[in-house]
C-alpha cells in the first residue's frame, strides 16, 4: 500500500455573522462559532499504480483530502501515510517524489519561456543531466508541445498552458501524481488530449494517480476505481462498473417495432415507459435484460432494439441527492 | 486562553477592514515626522521657529490629501493602455469632467478627514500650530486652495494623457513624482532654498500645489504676495487647460485610429 | 557543504532566469533605469537642499550628511536587487495560492519566498552609490584603507541582513491578512529614517526610538566606518541585531506558515 490513510479529519473553524451592521456588532459581542467539516472520519487505501478519481460536489472535501495527503494541510485528526512518511512533516525525500497539480494555480514564469522553469525544477529536484534530458524529451513527445516550449508562457493557450504545467510537475519522476481539477477551464478537444496523456503516463511509468474532476467524463474514461466524497464523508469506494450494478436495478430498453403490436403483451415483459408511435420504451430489472430482449427479437417484429446502459453522472447525481435526503 | 483567542479574533475582524487604511495613514506621517526632528538640530532655520516648522509639515500632510490627486495612474493604465477609455468616449459627457467630478469627490472626503485630524490636532498642541486669524487672508487662502485644487488636476490629467505617446508611462511618473517631492513642498519649506533656486523655482507651476497653498494658510504672505499666487496659478491653469485639449484631441486621434 | 552547493546551484538558475526575464521588455528595463536613477539622485539632492542653510545638524557636517546619504543608496539598493521584489510579490503569491505550488517543493520555502526574483536595473543605483561616496570622500581628503573598506563590507552585510528581516517579520503578517498589500509601502517609506543620522531619533520619545533603532543603525553605522569616526560600542548594535531579527524573524515565518497549512482552505 503506497497510500494509507485512517479516520482522517479536517475541520475548519468558521464564525457565523448575520448580515447586515446589525449582525456585525452582535457578532463583535457573541461570536457562534462552528466547525465546518471539510473532511470527516474517512478511510481507505491506494496501492500503486492505481488511478483513483475523487468525484463530489464543490467542496465536498476533494481538494481538502488532496492537500492532506500532499502535506499541504495539517490533519485535524487521523492518520496519513504517504509512501511511508507523514506528509505534513514535508521531509524532502518525500516532496521528491509526489508532486501536486492544481488546475487553476500556476508555477511557470509567467515572462518566460517554459523550458525556463523546468531548468528551475531541475536545480530544486537535483535531477542530473541525463535524467533531466531523458524525462524531458520523453514528455514532451507524449504531450507534443515540442514548438511551445520556447515561446512565452504568457502567449500560451490555456490547454498549452495546462501541458507545460504537467511537465514542470513530472519533470522529476514522481512515484505520486495529485491532480486537482486539471481539464478545468479546457476546451473538448484539449480536455480530451490530456485524459489520453494521464492515462498513458500512468500505464507506461506505473505512475499513482489521483485525480478530483467535476467532469464525469474524465473520471469514467480514466479511472478503474472512484471514491466518491459528499460532506466530507466517503459514499462509495470502489470500481466504477461497480456503482451502476450496486445503485441501477433496472436497465432500460429501446424498441422500434415493424407492425403495430399489442401493448398488453408487452407489458407483461417489464415496465413500460413511453410509448411513441412504433417506438416503446421499456424498464426491465437488468438481470433479466438480456432474456427479455431475446424474447422480444423472438415473438415480434422488431426494426431496432437498443439495450441502453444508465448514465453514469445521472446515477451519481442520484446518489448525491438521496444522500441529502 | 479561549478569551485571549476570541479578543484576538475580533480585534481582527475590526483590524482587517480598517487596516489597509490604516497603514496608508501611518505611512504618510513618517518621513515629515523625521523631518521635524531633523531640523530641531539644524543650526540656521532662516527666521522660522521649530514650530513653525512643525506646522509646516503637518499642514502639508492634512492638506496634502485635500489636494493632491492621483489619477494619472487611472487615465494611463485604466483607461488609455487597458481601452477603459473607449466606453467613456462613446458616451456624451466630457472625459475631463467626468473624471474631475468622480476625483473631487475622493478629495472632499479625504479632506474632511483630513480636516479633522488637523482640528484634533489643534486641541492636543495648540503651541505646534500656527495659521493666520486674519479674515481677509483666510478668505483669500481659501481662494488659492481651491485654485490649487484644480490646478493639480489638470496638472495630473495632462500626466495621465501621456500614455497616449509612451506604452509605459511609469518612468515619468516617478519622475514627476520627485519633483513634486522637492518644489511642491513636501520635502522642506521652499524659503529655505538655496536662493538661486528660489529665483527661478516661483515661475514654475509646482509651489502653487501645496506650498503656496499651505503658507497662505499660516499667514506667511502679505496682501499684495496673495493676489500675485492667485494670479499665478490663473496663468498656470489656463495654460495647462489649453495644452490638455490639444494634446487630448491629437491623443484621441491616435487612440482611435489604432483602433484598441 | 552539500546543501549549500546545491542552493548554490538554485541561486544561479534564478540569477539566469531573472537576467532572461528582464530583457524581455525593454520599454520596462528603460521605465525602471530612470525611475531608479531619478530616486538615487532625489536622495542627494534633497541632503543637499536639507543642508543648504546650515552648517551642521546634531554634528554632522555637511559631507558628512552626503556621504550618509550615498551610503544609504548603497545599501538600499543592493537590498533592492537581492529580496524588494520578492517581499513586493507576497501578498500576491499567498493570495493567490501559489504559496501551495511552493510549499510542495522540496526546498526551503523561506528560501523561495524571498529569494526568487532579483531586480538587476538597482545595479544603476548601486553605481550611483559608490561613484558619489568616492567623490565625496576625496574631497574631504579622507584616507581609505583595506582594514576601513573591510569593516565597511562586514557592516554592509549586517545592515542587508537587518534589513532583510525586518521585511520579512512585517511581510509574514500578510499570511493572516493578504490584502495588507501596502505594508510593503509602509516599509518602503520606513526605510527613509534611516538615511537621517542616528541622533536625530534620540530626542524622540522612546517607544519611537525603540521601534526605530534598528533603522537608525543600519546607514549610520556603515557610514561611521567610512568617516573613521566608528567607536567601539558601534559595533555590537549592529551584530546583536543582525543575529537577532533575522532569528526571530525566520521563527515568525515558520510559525505563520504552520497557521497557514492548519488554516487555509
Amino acid at each position: 500500500m503506497i497510500i494509507k490513510v485512517e479516520h482522517l479529519t479536517k475541520y475548519y473553524q468558521v464564525h457565523q455573522k448575520e448580515p447586515g451592521l446589525s449582525g456585525s456588532l452582535k457578532s463583535l459581542f457573541n461570536r457562534k462559532y462552528f466547525d465546518s467539516k471539510a473532511v470527516d472520519d474517512i478511510s481507505f487505501s491506494i496501492s500503486e499504480g492505481e488511478l483513483i478519481g475523487f468525484i463530489g460536489p464543490n467542496g465536498a472535501g476533494k481538494t481538502t483530502t488532496l492537500k492532506c495527503l500532499s502535506g499541504l494541510l495539517y490533519p485535524t485528526s487521523g492518520k496519513v501515510e504517504v509512501l511511508g512518511y507523514t506528509p505534513f512533516e514535508r521531509k524532502h525525500p518525500f516532496l521528491k517524489q509526489i508532486s501536486l497539480v492544481m488546475g487553476q494555480k500556476n508555477q511557470l514564469w509567467w515572462d518566460l519561456p517554459a523550458i525556463d522553469s523546468f531548468l528551475l525544477n531541475k536545480e530544486i529536484y537535483e535531477i542530473t543531466d541525463t535524467v533531466y534530458k531523458k524525462t524531458l524529451d520523453e514528455l514532451v513527445q507524449l504531450l507534443e508541445v515540442e514548438d511551445i516550449l520556447q515561446v512565452q508562457v504568457r502567449k500560451l493557450s490555456l490547454g498549452q498552458r495546462m501541458k507545460c504545467e504537467l511537465i514542470a510537475a513530472l519533470i522529476h519522476n514522481p512515484k505520486i501524481l495529485f491532480l486537482d481539477e486539471p481539464t478545468i477551464g479546457l476546451d473538448v478537444v484539449m480536455q480530451q488530449k490530456l485524459r489520453d496523456f494521464i492515462k498513458e503516463y500512468n500505464k507506461r511509468y506505473n505512475a499513482t494517480i489521483l485525480l478530483t474532476s467535476h467532469y464525469m467524463k474524465d473520471v469514467e474514461q480514466l479511472c478503474e476505481r472512484v471514491i466518491i466524497i459528499d460532506h466530507g464523508k466517503i459514499l462509495y469506494d470502489g470500481k466504477l462498473e461497480d456503482i451502476v450494478k450496486k445503485y441501477v436495478k433496472n436497465k432500460t430498453l429501446s424498441i422500434v417495432f415493424a407492425k403495430p403490436v399489442a401493448i398488453e403483451k408487452i407489458e407483461k415483459l417489464g415496465k413500460v415507459l413511453e410509448i411513441e408511435g412504433p417506438k416503446v420504451t421499456l424498464s426491465v430489472p437488468r438481470e433479466k435484460s438480456n432474456h427479455v430482449a431475446s424474447k422480444l427479437l423472438e415473438e415480434f417484429s422488431v426494426e431496432d432494439l437498443n439495450i441502453e446502459e444508465a448514465n453514469i453522472e445521472e446515477i451519481i447525481r442520484d446518489v448525491f441527492s438521496k444522500h441529502k435526503s | 486562553m479561549r478569551y485571549v483567542r476570541i479578543f484576538l479574533l475580533h480585534t481582527q475582524e475590526v483590524f482587517e477592514e480598517r487596516s489597509r487604511l490604516t497603514v496608508w495613514f501611518l505611512l504618510s506621517w513618517i518621513t515629515p515626522l523625521v523631518l521635524i526632528l531633523f531640523w530641531r538640530g539644524a543650526k540656521n532655520l532662516g527666521g522660522w521657529t521649530i514650530q513653525e516648522i512643525a506646522s509646516y509639515y503637518l499642514l502639508v500632510i492634512t492638506m496634502g490629501v485635500f489636494l493632491m490627486s492621483h489619477h494619472e495612474e487611472i487615465i494611463a493604465i485604466r483607461d488609455i493602455q487597458e481601452g477603459g477609455l473607449t466606453a467613456y468616449l462613446l458616451k456624451p459627457f466630457s472625459y475631463f469632467w467626468i473624471r474631475f467630478f468622480s476625483e473631487i469627490s475622493y478629495r472632499f472626503v479625504q479632506g474632511a478627514i483630513g480636516f479633522l485630524i488637523f482640528f484634533l490636532l489643534i486641541q492636543f498642541f495648540p503651541s505646534y500650530f500656527v495659521f493666520t486669524r486674519s479674515p481677509l487672508i483666510l478668505i483669500l487662502s481659501i481662494v488659492i486652495i481651491l485654485l490649487s485644487l484644480f490646478l493639480v488636476f489638470v496638472f495630473k490629467s495632462i500626466m495621465g494623457i501621456l500614455a497616449f505617446w509612451l506604452t509605459d508611462a511609469r518612468g515619468a511618473f516617478e519622475a514627476m513624482g520627485v519633483i513634486l517631492m522637492m518644489f511642491a513642498g513636501y520635502l522642506m519649506p521652499l524659503a529655505f532654498f538655496p536662493m538661486w533656486i528660489q529665483s527661478f523655482v516661483y515661475y514654475l507651476p509646482f509651489p502653487y500645489m501645496i506650498y503656496f497653498p499651505v503658507i497662505a494658510f499660516e499667514g506667511k504672505l502679505t496682501d499684495v504676495q496673495l493676489f500675485k499666487v492667485i494670479g499665478v496659478e490663473i496663468v498656470w491653469i489656463v495654460t495647462f487647460c489649453i495644452l490638455f485639449k490639444k494634446m487630448w484631441h491629437r491623443g484621441v486621434k491616435k487612440y482611435t485610429g489604432i483602433g484598441q | 557543504m552539500k546543501t549549500l552547493i546545491r542552493y548554490l546551484k538554485v541561486y544561479r538558475t534564478i540569477l539566469r532566469l531573472n537576467l532572461v526575464q528582464l530583457f524581455t521588455y525593454r520599454v520596462n528595463l528603460i521605465n525602471s533605469i530612470i525611475g531608479h536613477t531619478v530616486w538615487a539622485a532625489f536622495i542627494i539632492i534633497s541632503m543637499l537642499l536639507l543642508t543648504s542653510r546650515t552648517s551642521s545638524v546634531f554634528g554632522w557636517t555637511r559631507n558628512e550628511l552626503l556621504i550618509l546619504a550615498g551610503t544609504y543608496n548603497i545599501i538600499l539598493s543592493i537590498f533592492y536587487f537581492l529580496f524588494s521584489r520578492n517581499f513586493n510579490e507576497f501578498s500576491n503569491t499567498i493570495h493567490y495560492g501559489k504559496l501551495d505550488a511552493l510549499i510542495t517543493k522540496p526546498i526551503d520555502i523561506q528560501f523561495l519566498m524571498t529569494c526568487m526574483y532579483v531586480s538587476y536595473t538597482h545595479v544603476i543605483r548601486f553605481i550611483l552609490g559608490v561613484g558619489f561616496v568616492i567623490f565625496i570622500l576625496n574631497q574631504m581628503h579622507m584616507v581609505f584603507t583595506i582594514v576601513t573598506f573591510l569593516w565597511f563590507i562586514l557592516f554592509l552585510v549586517l545592515s542587508i541582513v537587518i534589513l532583510y528581516s525586518i521585511w520579512l517579520l512585517v511581510m509574514t503578517i500578510t499570511i493572516w491578512h493578504t490584502k495588507l498589500s501596502n505594508l510593503a509601502d509602509l516599509l518602503y517609506e520606513g526605510h527613509s529614517v534611516s538615511k537621517y543620522p542616528q541622533e536625530i531619533f534620540k530626542g524622540a520619545s522612546w517607544p519611537v526610538y525603540f521601534i526605530l533603532f534598528p533603522l537608525t543603525l543600519i546607514v549610520t553605522i556603515p557610514t561611521k566606518v567610512l568617516l573613521q569616526k566608528m567607536l567601539l560600542g558601534d559595533i555590537f548594535w549592529p551584530i546583536i541585531f543582525a543575529i537577532g531579527l533575522f532569528g526571530i524573524s525566520r521563527r515568525f515565518w515558520k510559525f505563520a506558515l504552520r497557521y497557514y497549512t492548519s488554516a487555509s482552505g
